[in-house]
């Protein structure tokens, strides 16, 4: 066997089992994670924060910084000079840091200081829709925000079901990510979000319209691809997919349908609830589909400009 | 008056208009499980359950959204002619 082809089968045996990211994962999941359990939240968070300084280091996250700056590039095109933009992509992968550390201690912070770190903006808004009395679907991004405003709601009365992807669904999951990381974070997320269902599992479109008939709210990331039905969007310069399979449910429910954005850590957020989206009806489903969730990738996008460095998935 | 046969030709249509799928009568006994025709697809299984609202005139309540009386053919003909004597009466 050639030489260089056999390097390549190993190296890539060894990725298809052992990568840099499992490594990381690890190390969150375990050292990182029992540390939390026992020091104060302050101390874990001041660790947090260390850590992200280690991780923003070029030689340690080049290759991340490196598609992260492409990405902001791409999406303020010459809105940004190059430092500005160097600065962006080291605050985005401190707010990646800070809302993984969130997920080990928000089970620990109590009520009190969390009603004391969060504010609300549109609160009207989630007050109409739900005054329909036929559920609300909140459609968000994956924002550094978004568990603890899951929490937050919870705490102050308004219980959100979260839909969830039990697997990886990025390409780049390994076996390794695939049959035991992927398995640790979930039982480590189970417990923050407590309130949830697995798009993998058979009924849980029964699940969320049992939700939606108590006039309950939904929670979908459809920035994530946990749906059947995945349109390709113009976004942020760029083309992205997007899930609309929530779009089903709502014309289908006649639920309302309300955008949210949720930035920050639990030591300080902002969650924001946009005017229900009036959806375009259209006998054709494909159609209603495309059209409005054009319509909803805009207030994403509008999102995403505004606050650049708080979507994980920059 | 509501038989069996007629509870499940009501849903072999539900299917064939809600979900167009068109499913012969002896097939559809032979299927079963419900679960196996619907796929992964649990979205299509909220249109079921409207469409079958919708057909017999019926609101499911939450406590009987219940993934296993829907899914197999017997339990859910069982549930739709209780909901239907209860409806009568």
């Amino acid at each position: 066997m050639d030489i260089h082809k056999f390097v390549k089968y190993v190296h890539m045996t060894c990725n298809n089992f052992f990568s840099r990211h499992n490594v990381l994962t690890f190390f969150y999941l375990f050292p990182v994670r029992a540390a939390a359990t026992i020091l104060p939240t302050r101390t874990v968070r001041a660790l947090g924060r260390l850590l992200s300084h280690i991780y923003a280091l070029p030689l340690v996250a080049g290759e991340r910084r490196k598609s992260l700056e492409e990405s902001l590039s791409r999406a303020f095109r010459d809105k940004k000079t190059a430092d500005e933009i160097k600065e962006l992509s080291g605050c985005c992968i401190h707010n990646a840091i800070s809302s993984y550390i969130d997920d080990l201690i928000l089970p620990r912070i109590d009520n009190r200081s969390l009603m004391t770190s969060g504010k609300i903006e549109g609160m009207e808004n989630l007050m109409t829709a739900l005054s329909g009395q036929r559920g609300v679907i909140l459609v968000s991004g994956h924002f550094s925000g978004n568990r603890v405003a899951k929490r937050f709601l919870r705490d102050k009365g308004y219980p959100i079901l979260s839909v969830r992807n039990r697997y990886p669904s990025h390409l780049k999951a390994n076996h390794t990510e695939m049959n035991y990381l992927s398995m640790k974070w979930h039982r480590l997320l189970d417990v923050v979000v407590a309130d949830h269902v697995f798009t993998e599992d058979n009924g849980f479109g029964l699940e969320i319209l049992r939700r939606l008939r108590e006039n309950g709210l939904v929670s979908i990331l459809f920035d994530a691809l946990n749906s059947k039905h995945i349109i390709e969007c113009p976004f942020l310069g760029s083309t992205r997919l997007f899930s609309a399979d929530f779009l089903r449910v709502a014309r289908l429910t006649h639920a309302s349908v309300l955008p949210m954005l949720c930035i920050g850590n639990s030591s300080v957020f902002t969650i924001k609830f946009e005017k229900e989206v009036e959806l375009d009806t259209h006998e054709d489903m494909a159609t209603f589909l495309s059209i409005n969730l054009r319509k909803i990738v805009k207030t994403m996008e509008s999102h995403v400009l505004a606050y650049p460095t708080h979507w994980l998935f920059m | 008056m509501t038989t069996e046969t007629t509870i499940r030709d009501r849903i072999r249509k539900v299917l064939a208009h809600k979900l167009e799928l068109h499913i012969e009568n002896a097939a559809f006994i032979e299927i079963g499980r419900l679960d196996e025709i619907f796929g992964m697809d649990s979205i299509a299984v909220i249109e079921f359950v409207i469409g079958l609202e919708q057909e017999f005139g019926i609101t499911i309540p939450s406590e009987n959204l219940d993934i296993e009386i829907l899914k197999d053919v017997k339990k859910l003909e069982a549930y739709l002619r209780r909901e239907l004597n209860d409806k009568v009466i």
